[in-house]
């Protein structure tokens, strides 16, 4: 029964014969008895194995729930089926106990009941099951996991409302437009198939069912698929330059490919990268949320701002060199306003689970998997079917976006965990603000760049508005330096997740990660320094 | 009435929390490094491939406009009309090199095809292909419009950049704008409009059919019988810019027509 052993410091499994807890660095050596990265509590549980009367190697939980007997709240008298009597009458004192006459009067004739509760009782049958109390943190997460089922709900009922709206215009006649059928579909499709699984693995976290690590095939996959499909559309985009285009539904699965293909190559590098840190519920759900929620809130919190913003004076409706107040309102909305309002937003579905996450990693991974959601809804549903016939265009140049939206969330939530999870590590305030401050940063220079090309000199804003040809396909010279961008933030993912893994790829074995924090819980140690993390 | 000691309480047997994942020692070989990864690759090819098939096959399931001319019918104008002789001469219809540059600022009313005003070209039929010069190569907004006037009814046919379009007969003020994913919205690309009609062809009887790109985007009831001429001209205004238009080539057959003319 008990097949796997659990640190019973931190609860993480432990493989083999190790000696030492891989997760929180407790030694978990019968010799010297547990010494967890920090001292415990002192009401510490002291678990024993299965066997009565054998204790367990200290520091190891046998898995699952292979407890000793336990006999809760015991009266006075004696367990109908304990077999060698020895708190009766008469009785042969347990070893260390003294002879305790129980059933005897005590004291003028009345005795006072006294109840034997863990690990004093008797190390034999028992009668009264218990149920165990739950884990630190699992009414947190079963919480979590009501949320979860709400917000699926709720995404299911909307993405009717949208299916119901497209049936509608459908009708109408109106739905044969790319950007029509992308604001229609992608909710749609995002909102069933989101809120099912969100249904499912609430459910599942309910139950407390455990989740597998997640594991996506390898990137080199992704890659090569985005590249047959962007391929494929060029090609096809040439073919029907002389024979005419088709009916864009015929085009909308290859539409959401060419967003969904990138996000998830980049989804899969970091993962394998990282060597896969997660469970599949932290992240699917994280993605999800990125795919349905982020957004939406993202958008409500935009507009406010967006009005706001519109209220300060401005002659000009674009950008204009003469306008000064117009230029400043646009770069406040665009490469301030947007950029904190969005990676706030993204990494919330990782927040909401940060205190579940014990390493670094997971915390970037999970964070990461929110932006590539949010990424693959924005895509989608806003840029590539605003080309219409030219769609392709678009989806090449946004085949990078998924790196700045998923760098962007991975920073924020490393960020959370430095806050949330990182009691020990040294200037964690600091690392937590430096890691949210660069996905801002980021994510406003990018977006400014994209409005300052616009206000560049002659003949260099000439020279950026000229264009090439892959065949007859024509891409805007302007697009080459968000390439270029997208390839800083590429460079950038690979050091940052090289820093992160660091500890975990040193000689001196695996680094000692704060355990979980929760509060009453006699498995909680103090987070133990983040040896040789991020810095 | 039985009180329970504190120390029983706390020493309650918590059950363990489920492990979170850390990263592996090693990462496993080859693509798929699970069951759940294989399922998923293999889902994600097969989309692919299916979603391939389908815009490739998707051209077969529109009309496009036809290359073959019914017998009989003859092209009457197959140029870049440059040439001055077959344009009224009006303001805002500038004859350039490049084609016929239609201002709707200047001109609302567009620029009259000749050869149509001195011939019935179009009441037995006909089919008229006019390509664009890429909205790029514009300083207005290109927003060109065809207009078949004079005949029992008079059709519109208006289209904008963005990909929007309408086919008014008639009146256009209660048209609503429709949007076609045929239209080349990128700014580098030409775009071709075509026109066709064809009275009484079928059950359906007299109708104007319109092609963006080649694909049937619009067929409407029409009937243009009389003596209609074609127009060719841009909105005044969109989004606050002026439209322009841009014909770069045009291409008419008619069922009626004995004319053939062709330029550069």
């Amino acid at each position: 029964m008990a097949d796997r052993i659990f640190c019973r410091n931190c609860g993480s499994p432990v493989e083999g014969s190790g000696t030492q807890c891989r997760v929180c660095g407790a030694v978990l050596s019968s010799s010297g008895g547990p010494t967890p990265a920090a001292p415990l509590p002192e009401a510490q549980p002291q678990p024993t194995s299965g066997n009565p009367g054998q204790p367990a190697a200290p520091g190891i939980y046998p898995y699952p729930y292979a407890y000793p007997p336990y006999y809760g709240v015991y009266p006075y008298g004696q367990s109908p089926a304990a077999p060698p009597n020895t708190q009766g009458a008469g009785a042969v004192p347990a070893p260390g106990y003294p002879a305790y006459p129980q059933g005897a009067p005590l004291g003028g004739g009345s005795y006072t009941p006294y109840y034997y509760g863990y690990p004093y009782a008797y190390p034999w049958a028992y009668t009264i099951p218990v149920k165990p109390r739950p884990a630190p943190g699992e009414t947190y997460a079963k919480v979590v996991s009501g949320i979860v089922i709400g917000a699926g709900v709720l995404s299911i009922l909307c993405a009717l409302l949208v299916i119901g709206l497209s049936a509608l215009i459908a009708a109408a006649g109106q739905f044969d437009n790319l950007p029509v059928q992308d604001l229609l579909l992608v909710p749609a499709l995002t909102g069933t198939i989101g809120g099912g699984m969100a249904i499912y693995y609430g459910i599942r976290g309910i139950m407390r069912r455990p989740s597998p690590r997640f594991r996506l095939p390898h990137p080199l996959l992704f890659v090569g698929l985005t590249a047959v499909v962007l391929v494929g559309e060029i090609v096809l985009w040439h073919l029907e330059l002389g024979s005419g285009p088709g009916p864009s539904i015929t085009d909308v699965p290859l539409v959401l490919l060419s967003g969904v293909l990138p996000a998830l190559a980049i989804l899969s590098f970091t993962s394998w990268r990282l060597r896969m840190p997660a469970t599949r519920r932290h992240v699917v759900m994280s993605l999800l949320y990125g795919l349905t929620l982020g957004p939406l809130l993202a958008l409500i919190l935009e507009i406010i701002v967006s009005i706001i913003l519109r209220l300060l004076p401005s002659g000009a409706s674009s950008l204009s060199a003469s306008d000064p107040v117009n230029v400043i309102r646009l770069l406040l909305e665009i490469s301030v306003a947007a950029p904190i309002i969005e990676e706030g937003v993204k990494p919330l579905g990782a927040l909401l689970i940060m205190p579940r996450l014990r390493t670094p990693v997971s915390a970037f991974l999970v964070g990461l998997a929110g932006g590539i959601g949010f990424d693959m809804f924005e895509t989608t549903f806003t840029y590539i079917g605003s080309g219409q016939a030219d769609w392709i265009q678009v989806a090449l140049v946004r085949v990078g976006a998924g790196l700045l939206h998923g760098l962007g969330a991975g920073m924020v939530a490393l960020g959370w965990y430095y806050f949330i999870n990182g009691k020990g590590v040294s200037r964690r305030w600091l690392k937590g603000i430096g890691c949210m401050a660069y996905a801002v940063a980021q994510h406003g220079i990018f977006n400014a760049s994209s409005v300052l090309v616009d206000g560049l000199p002659e003949p260099l804003h000439g020279w950026l508005n000229q264009v090439f040809y892959v065949g007859k396909l024509p891409i805007a010279v302007i697009e080459l330096p968000f390439f270029g961008l997208d390839l800083l933030i590429l460079v950038m993912l690979i050091f940052i997740t090289g820093r992160l893994m660091r500890p975990w790829n040193g000689a001196s074995g695996p680094p000692v990660p704060a355990a979980i924090p929760a509060a009453n819980s006699p498995t909680t140690a103090e987070p133990a320094p983040l040896g040789g993390t991020v810095r | 009435m039985i009180s329970m000691p504190p120390s029983v309480e706390r020493t309650t047997p918590v059950r363990p929390i489920p492990a979170e994942e850390i990263p592996l020692a090693k990462n496993s070989r080859g693509f798929f490094p699970s069951r759940f990864a294989t399922i998923f690759g293999v889902v994600t090819i097969a989309a692919t491939v299916i979603a391939l098939i389908l815009a490739a096959g998707g051209p077969l399931l529109v009309n496009h406009v036809s290359s073959d001319v019914p017998a009989g019918w003859t092209s009457v104008y197959d140029a870049t009309p440059n040439d001055p002789a077959s344009w009224r001469a009006q303001e805002g219809c500038n004859i350039t090199a490049q084609g016929l540059d239609a201002r709707g600022d200047q001109n609302q009313d567009g620029c009259g095809f000749v050869p149509s005003q001195e011939n019935d070209l179009l009441s037995q039929g006909f089919i008229l292909k006019a390509t664009l010069a890429p909205d790029g190569s514009l300083k207005g907004y290109q927003a060109p419009f065809i207009a078949i006037k004079g005949g029992s009814d008079e059709v519109y046919v208006v289209f904008e950049q963005s990909g929007a379009y309408t086919v008014c007969i008639n009146d256009c003020l209660r048209n609503t704008l429709n949007f076609t994913s045929a239209w080349h919205t990128d700014g580098f690309t030409t775009n071709s409009i075509a026109v066709e009609y064809r009275p009484g062809s079928d059950a359906q009887g007299s109708r104007i059919v319109v092609y963006a790109n080649g694909q049937q985007i619009e067929a409407v009831a029409a009937d243009i019988s009389g003596n209609p001429t074609l127009v060719f001209g841009a909105l005044r205004e969109v989004d606050g810019i002026y439209g322009e238009a841009l014909f770069t080539h045009l291409t008419l057959y008619s069922a009626s027509g004995s004319s053939s003319s062709s330029g550069s």
